[in-house]
C-alpha cells in the first residue's frame, strides 16, 4: 500500500470512477462461452475480464493423489502477461500460488464432492484484465462455471472486496483503490447458506471498520448473487418454479 | 494450481470425543476453549544472523532469521528499504512437508507474516533509505518452520516479531556514492509489535491456538493480527470450511483480549 | 432453481438433484422444480452421467489389457469389461487375446453389472441385444434428456424410429447410435436429438420432432 497522492474521494462523496461508496461496478456475465469446456463463463466487473473454464469430474492423473471418498478440486488463478499495466511474466507468482489456494479453498465447501470419489474437477480461472478485486470477481465466475457444468453444488458463492479510500469505507475497490488505498478486503460468501468462505484483509483498519467493511461485503455478495442466479436462470430461460409434467 | 491435499487420517474415536468435548467447551489436551498452549521465547542464538528469535507454542516451533543487506529499492518506493519474508515448512518439521520448492502453504504464511508486519507499520522503511533511489538497506526474514504441532501462523508472526526487535543494523557512511560500513551498529527500532492469534472451526465452535489434532479436524481457520492499539493488519481465513459473519465477529473480539495478553507477557504492554 | 435455492422443506423426501442444507431441500444444480408423492426433485439442464446398475450404454473400448477392456461411457468413470466376460469363464491368457477380439475404439453395447464408489463401474455384453455395434454413428446427448428422448413407455423412441425408419440405439449415458445409412436422415436425426436436448421442457415436443424427421416442418 502505497502513500499515494490521489484524491480518492473527491468533494461530492464520489470515487474516481464516478461510484458512490456503496455501489458495485457494472457486472457482465456470459455462460458457456468456451463450447469444448464442461463449463464456463466471461464475466466482466468493471473493468476486469475474466475467463473460466471448468473440467469435469474426471479420472485423476497422477492417479495417486486422488482420494477415495470424493473429488479433488484442482484450481489456478492465473494473470494473463497484458492484463495489468507492466507485463506480468506468465510463470506462477507467489500470489498466484497463494490465491489459487484462497479461491480452492473458498470453492470447496460448495462442491458437493463425496458425489463423484476418485475424480477431479478442474477449475481454471484467467485474468484477461485486472483492475482490483480479481480474487473475488475471479471466484464469482468460478461458481457460474460450475454450476454452468452441472457440477452438483451446495449453493452459490459469491465475492465482494471493500476497502477503505481517503477514511471511507468503500465496496468494490477497483486497481487505484487497492493500490492506494488503506487496506483491501476481498470476502466470498454463500447466501443461501449465510457463511463466508474466503476473508483476507491487508492493511488497517480499526475493528469497527472491520465490522463494517465485512457488513458492507456481505450486503455487496448478495447482490453479485442476485446477478448470478439471474443469469443461471436466464441463459436456460428457466420460467420460475416452472412444474414439468410431461415426461 | 492447488490441489486438495489429503487430509491425514483421524480415527472416528478420537473425532468424537474431540467433539464432544467441544459441545461442553472443553478441549482434549484439558485447555481452556481460548488458552494459548504454553509459550516459550528466545533471542539472538544465532551469531551470523543480524536478529533471530526460536519461539515454541506448545509443541509447535518457529525459528526466524534476520538478514540485512544493501541493494537498490523497488522502483514505486524509492525512499524505502526492502522488506521481504519467505517461509520453509521444514520436511523435518511435519510428515505432510516435502522437500522442494516452496509450496503454497509456505507462501501462503510467508505472505500473511509479511502483511502482519508491513501494514502495522512496525518498521521505519524510510529510515532503512541510505541513498533515496538508489541503496537501501534490504530485510530479509527467513521463517524456518521445525516442528509442526498445529498453529504455525501465531508462532510464525511471533518469531518475526521478536527476531526483529532482537535485530542490529549496521551503520554505514557514505563516501561519494560507496557505503562502507563504520563499525557501529544501533539496534531496529520497532514501531508498533503486531500479534497474530488463530482460531480453528469446527462447525458452530471455535477455539484458539489449535493443537495438531484440532488442525486435522477442523474445518477452517481464521487468524487476526492485530497492532498495540488493537487495530487489524491482517486477517485471513485458511483452509475449507466456512463460518457465519457473527462467529467472525466473536473471534475478533476474542482475538484483541488474547493479544493483549500476549503483549503483556511480552513486555509490550505495561498495564 | 439453482443450486442452493429452496425447493422443499425437511419434511419432503430429498429427490435427484437435491440436497439437505441446514434442514431444508434445496437444489444442486440448474434446472426445473419437480415435486410428487415421491419427493422434491430437480430436472437438471446440464450434467453427466453416473453410472447405475441395470443400464444399458454405449461406450468405446479405449484401453486394452490382457484380463480386461477399458471403456469410455461419457461418464467419470470408465467402464470394465472383464476378459471372462467375453471369453468365458475358461479364458486363457496365453490364447485368447483380447485385442484381437474388440481393439480401440470398438463400439460396444453394454449393461452395468456393478458399481459402487469405491470401484469402477462393471460391464457385461452377455445379454440379449449387447454386444459390439458394427455401424452406425455415434451422437452424444446430454445424459440428463435421455428420458425424454426414450419417452414415457418408449413413446417418443418409437416414434423416431418408426418417423425414420431406422433402429436407434439409445444408452443410458447418453450416447446414442443412429443406424440409418441416409446421410440427410442421419442429419434430420441429429438435429431432432438437439431439440429434444434444448426443448426438453416444453410442450408438444413430440409433433414438433416427428415433424422434424419426416420434413413436414422447417428446421426447428
Amino acid at each position: 500500500m502505497t502513500e499515494g497522492k490521489t484524491k480518492l474521494i473527491d468533494e461530492n462523496g464520489l470515487r474516481t470512477d464516478g461510484r458512490r461508496p456503496d455501489e458495485l461496478r457494472p457486472i457482465r456475465i456470459e455462460l458457456g462461452y468456451l463450447k469444448h469446456a464442461d463449463g464456463s463463463v466471461l464475466y466482466e466487473q468493471g473493468k476486469c475480464k475474466i475467463l473460466v473454464a471448468v473440467f469435469g469430474p474426471s479420472e485423476v492423473h497422477p492417479k495417486h493423489i486422488e482420494l477415495p471418498d470424493r473429488a479433488i478440486l484442482k484450481v489456478r488463478y492465473h494473470m494473463a502477461p497484458f492484463s495489468v499495466d507492466e507485463r506480468k511474466s506468465p510463470a506462477p507468482s507467489r500470489r498466484e500460488m497463494e490465491l489459487s489456494m484462497v479461491v480452492r479453498n473458498a470453492l470447496e465447501p460448495i462442491v458437493i464432492t463425496e458425489l463423484f470419489p476418485r475424480t477431479v474437477v478442474e477449475i481454471f480461472i484467467e485474468i484477461l484484465q485486472a483492475d482490483g478485486g480479481t480474487r473475488v470477481a475471479g471466484l464469482t465466475a468460478a461458481a457460474l462455471a460450475l454450476a454452468d457444468a452441472g457440477i452438483p453444488l451446495r449453493g452459490l458463492v459469491a465475492g465482494c472486496a471493500v476497502g477503505k479510500a481517503d477514511g471511507t469505507m468503500v465496496l468494490d475497490l477497483n486497481d487505484i483503490e487497492d493500490k492506494e488505498g488503506d487496506a483491501d478486503m476481498p470476502i466470498a460468501y454463500i447466501p443461501t447458506m449465510n457463511k463466508v468462505s474466503l476473508l483476507q484483509m491487508d492493511g488497517l483498519l480499526t475493528r469497527d471498520e472491520f465490522r463494517q467493511g465485512i457488513s458492507m461485503a456481505i450486503n455487496g455478495s448478495m447482490r453479485t448473487y442476485a446477478l448470478q442466479a439471474a443469469a443461471l436462470k436466464s441463459k436456460y430461460s428457466l420460467p420460475e418454479n416452472q412444474e414439468k409434467e410431461e415426461m | 494450481m492447488s490441489v486438495t491435499r489429503d487430509r491425514p487420517v483421524i480415527s472416528k474415536v478420537l473425532h468424537q470425543e474431540l467433539m464432544d468435548l467441544l459441545a461442553r467447551d472443553k478441549r482434549m489436551d484439558g485447555r481452556a476453549l481460548h488458552e494459548f498452549r504454553k509459550m516459550e521465547v528466545e533471542t539472538g542464538m544465532l551469531k551470523k544472523a543480524e536478529g533471530s528469535a526460536l519461539v515454541s507454542v506448545g509443541g509447535t516451533k518457529v525459528l526466524a532469521g534476520i538478514k540485512v543487506d544493501l541493494g537498490s529499492p523497488f522502483p514505486d518506493t524509492p525512499n524505502q528499504g526492502v522488506l521481504t519474508v519467505n517461509a520453509e515448512l521444514l520436511p523435518l518439521a511435519s510428515p505432510t512437508f516435502e522437500a522442494g520448492p516452496p509450496d503454497e502453504r509456505s507462501i501462503a504464511l510467508a505472505r500473511y507474516v509479511d502483511r502482519s508486519i508491513r501494514e502495522s507499520k512496525a518498521i521505519d522503511l524510510e529510515a532503512l533509505a541510505l541513498q533515496p533511489g538508489k541503496m537501501v538497506q534490504v530485510l530479509y526474514i527467513d521463517i524456518y518452520v521445525l516442528d509442526y504441532n498445529g498453529n504455525m501462523t501465531d508462532t510464525a508472526v511471533l518469531a518475526a516479531v521478536k527476531a526483529l526487535e532482537n535485530t542490529n543494523l549496521k551503520r554505514y557512511t557514505l563516501e561519494g556514492d560507496t557505503p562502507t560500513f563504520n563499525g557501529e551498529t544501533v539496534p531496529l527500532a520497532l514501531k508498533d509489535y503486531p500479534i497474530s492469534t488463530t482460531f480453528g472451526i469446527i462447525g458452530e465452535k471455535f477455539f484458539l491456538d489449535p493443537n495438531l489434532e484440532e488442525e486435522h479436524a477442523a474445518e477452517g481457520f481464521m487468524s487476526y493480527t492485530y497492532t498495540q492499539e488493537g487495530n487489524l493488519c491482517a486477517v485471513m481465513k485458511n483452509e475449507q470450511g466456512y463460518l457465519s459473519p457473527s462467529q467472525i465477529f466473536d473471534m475478533l473480539d476474542v482475538g484483541w483480549e488474547k493479544a493483549q495478553e500476549i503483549s503483556r507477557a511480552m513486555n509490550w504492554r505495561k498495564d | 432453481m439453482v443450486p442452493g435455492e429452496v425447493i422443499g422443506t425437511g419434511d419432503n423426501r430429498a429427490g435427484e438433484n437435491t440436497v439437505k442444507v441446514q434442514g431444508s431441500i434445496v437444489a444442486t444444480r440448474v434446472g426445473i422444480r419437480r415435486g410428487g408423492p415421491e419427493g422434491v426433485s430437480v430436472i437438471p439442464l446440464k450434467g453427466f452421467y453416473v453410472p447405475r446398475v441395470g443400464d444399458m450404454v454405449v461406450g468405446i473400448v479405449c484401453d486394452v489389457s490382457y484380463n480386461m477392456w477399458k471403456v469410455d461411457i461419457n461418464s467419470p468413470y470408465f467402464g470394465v469389461l472383464p476378459a471372462t466376460d467375453v471369453f468365458g469363464r475358461r479364458f486363457d491368457p496365453t490364447m485368447d487375446d483380447p485385442l484381437k477380439q474388440f481393439d480401440i475404439g470398438t463400439v460396444l453395447k453394454a449393461k452395468i453389472v456393478a458399481f459402487d464408489r469405491s470401484q469402477d463401474p462393471l460391464l457385461t455384453i452377455r445379454d440379449q441385444d449387447l454386444g459390439k455395434a458394427d455401424f452406425g454413428f455415434l451422437v452424444r446427448v446430454n445424459p440428463s434428456k435421455i428420458p425424454r428422448v426414450i419417452g414415457r413407455g418408449g413413446s417418443m423412441l418409437s416414434k423416431i424410429q418408426q418417423a425414420s425408419n431406422s433402429r436407434v440405439i439409445v444408452g443410458q449415458n447418453g450416447t446414442v447410435i443412429l443406424t440409418t445409412s441416409d446421410p440427410a436422415m442421419r442429419d434430420k436425426l441429429i438435429r431432432a436429438l438437439k431439440l429434444i436436448e434444448e426443448e426438453a421442457h416444453v410442450y408438444g415436443l413430440t409433433e414438433k420432432v416427428v415433424g422434424l424427421i419426416s420434413g413436414k416442418v422447417e428446421g426447428q
